[in-house]
């Protein structure tokens, strides 16, 4: 009986490490570009949307051009070499030219206005993504159809959760040593203190703002990419995306990569749980966790920097 | 800055009420009076009418918030939708059909919804008072949308024609004349009621107190005003006219679902109207609700992809003119009485 019990969480604790694996990748790029250059970007998790749209047309293409060819196993690698890199690199460059023409002009601007001026750029970006990919939901699940189901106790669970989980583990370590071992890391934690100290000792601000920008929506990209494959995109999620990005950099704390971790794994279990013993208000809750942090404990649960 | 500039705009409007926008002000209330019996004007003119008259409430009351005390919700939706919500739930779960006693229940559940929203949120300024708003609002949408059983979830529910003061007027006049003569009226004056105590509202010293904390909460602390009461007490007042704002939408549209009052772009779309308007300017969001409204209409009927000229023009006042129609309103003031005065002043 106990055992029973205990083996219907499992399936529910790996939902919920996925679910906390997108958000990661989602909230610190959000950290990263709020809390070290001061940039109030409603709009960021509308590049998490449009990496998922990305990586089903690249998961098509791929599919389309080489799948009847090669097999299985190549197949699988390409796809991968294909979310995992050519997917962020067409958001970051994506993200640049928009940073150019529309980020840049309100950089100077108080942070409400910032907040309204990246929701004018949301609205242009999902309806720009619902004019090219259509207003129906997209998906495409080859990478976890190769990929298989893994046998739990007689029921079968999809394997790309858990590799999903695995990558971005390894991502949170290689940012963890970005910015503990890594010049351009320290000098962004630098910049998120004070900014014009750091251009006085000669370093180029606006090179390494350029830099932490494009890690900042790679790392959005990369969450819609891992999120696809298991899921479809309409371009409404945004809205979803962007109130829980929000809640990772909240209750995480602003600029902490330990919070964002701690915040999204709790986000992860929080919805994946209620998501399944009380489905109807299962973000409903992950709302009030985030309106109880901001009220008890304003500056997140790991969080140094005030806000 | 922005207080200077205030006080001159409403110094401006002050002198005026006597001279030419003073009458300008009335010729327009009257036009409006008279706009079903004009010639040529029918129904769709007329509920176009309607959605300005009723979204400039909102837009102004958001204003209270953004222009006069510096904060921005992107939660109004709750509020908008909270009052229609409350009104269809009479209408649904009761046999009470009089609209004087349903506007009331929707103000009240807007007033309520402003209370704990506002309570909350208000802890913080800045972004972290516009995220609680946000997060609280789509609380609401949440719930309305899982809980089914109750509201009907994305269906949502049906608003049925009220009886004003025990007249049905749809059964003696059918639809085009209950909303031609009646409806339209209720939203009309609805509107001129709620400008007119919100403009003495601003002018009191509540009004004048919220500006002190706008443009520095230390000093308005250093003085002795609880900042932060002062600021929830915005936030009803907002909360409770973007309340007969939301009623007004749901009598008019005869349906409310949850995409349609309480998604979250409503709040944006209300942000919309009093940027466009001009934050500055106490005026200025009716005009901002009144662009958006034929903005909407006119995009809507050439491309589907309508929320992205919105975005657009959004993104456009703010980088370029971020006083909206009422900052180009005064220059161009400004130039003419230039002009006029051989540019002495």
């Amino acid at each position: 009986m106990v055992a029973n019990l205990l083996i219907q969480q499992v399936p529910i604790v790996l939902n919920a490490l996925f679910l906390a694996a997108v958000l990661f990748l989602l909230g610190t790029g959000l950290s990263i570009i709020y809390g070290m250059l001061n940039f109030m970007n409603l709009a960021h998790a509308a590049f998490l949307v449009l990496g998922a749209y990305v990586s089903a047309t690249v998961i098509t293409q791929i599919v389309g051009s080489v799948g009847a060819s090669i097999g299985g196993a190549v197949l699988f690698l390409v796809l991968i070499v294909g979310l995992v890199i050519v997917v962020p690199a067409i958001v970051s460059l994506t993200g640049l030219a928009m940073e150019q023409v529309l980020f840049k002009p309100i950089y100077g601007l108080e942070d409400d206005y910032q907040l309204l001026a990246t929701f004018g750029i949301i609205l242009m970006m999902e309806d720009s993504m619902k004019f090219i990919w259509g207003g129906q939901p997209v998906s495409a699940t080859t990478p976890s159809d190769i990929l298989g189901s893994l046998n739990l106790f007689g029921t079968p669970f999809p394997l790309w959760p858990i590799f999903a989980t695995i990558l971005t583990a390894v991502i949170a370590a290689a940012l963890y040593y970005f910015f503990e071992e890594t010049r351009l890391g320290k000098i962004t934690l630098a910049m998120a203190e004070d900014t014009e100290v750091v251009g006085v000792t000669g370093i180029d601000t606006r090179k390494v703002h350029l830099q932490v920008f494009v890690i900042g929506l790679a790392l959005a990209g990369l969450g819609g990419a891992l999120y696809l494959p298991n899921a479809s995109v309409t371009t409404g999620i945004a809205l979803q995306f962007v109130i829980l990005a929000f809640a990772v950099v909240v209750i995480g704390g602003l600029g902490s990569l330990k919070g964002a971790i701690a915040a999204s794994l709790l986000i992860g279990f929080l919805r994946a749980f209620s998501s399944y013993y009380i489905p109807q208000i299962e973000l409903a809750i992950v709302f009030l966790l985030m309106a109880a942090v901001m009220l008890i404990k304003p500056t997140g649960l790991f969080g140094e920097i005030n806000a | 800055m922005s207080q200077e500039s205030d006080t001159e705009i409403i110094g401006t409007i002050r002198d005026g009420v006597t001279t030419w926008s003073g009458l300008a002000t009335a010729l327009l209330i009257v036009l409006a009076l008279g706009l079903p019996y004009l010639p040529g004007t029918g129904q769709f003119t007329v509920f176009l009418a309607a959605q300005m008259f009723l979204f400039a409430i909102a837009a102004v009351a958001f204003n209270v918030l953004l222009g006069y005390t510096g904060l921005l919700s992107f939660g109004h939706a709750a509020f908008f939708g909270g009052s229609a919500y409350a009104i269809g739930f009479v209408l649904k779960y009761t046999a009470i059909q009089e609209l004087l006693v349903l506007l009331p229940i929707g103000i009240l559940a807007a007033a309520v919804l402003a209370v704990i929203i506002g309570f909350i949120s208000v802890r913080h300024t800045e972004v972290y008072y516009s995220l609680l708003m946000l997060a609280l609002s789509f609380l609401i949408y949440v719930l309305m949308v899982k809980l089914y059983n109750v509201t009907g979830g994305t269906d949502g529910i049906a608003i049925t024609a009220p009886t004003v003061a025990g007249i049905n007027y749809i059964e003696l006049w059918g639809y085009n004349g209950y909303l031609m003569g009646i409806l339209y009226y209720v939203i009309l004056f609805s509107f001129l009621i709620s400008i007119a105590l919100m403009w003495v509202f601003m002018k009191s010293p509540f009004g004048l107190t919220l500006k002190t904390i706008k443009d520095s909460p230390e000093r308005a602390r250093s003085i002795g005003i609880p900042v932060v009461r002062y600021r929830w007490y915005a936030t009803i007042v907002s909360g409770v006219f973007t309340g007969i704002s939301g009623a007004m939408f749901a009598l008019l549209n005869s349906h409310i679902t949850p995409d349609t009052v309480l998604h979250w772009s409503h709040s944006g779309e209300i942000a919309f109207m009093t940027v466009l308007g001009g934050v500055g300017s106490f005026f200025g969001p009716i005009a901002g609700a009144s662009a958006f409204i034929l903005i909407q209409s006119e995009a809507q009927q050439l491309t589907e992809y309508w929320h992205f000229v919105i975005g657009f023009i959004l993104f456009v006042v703010i980088v370029f003119e971020p006083r909206g129609i009422a900052g180009i309103a005064k220059r161009m003031y400004g130039r003419a009485t230039d002009l006029r005065t051989g540019g002495d002043e």
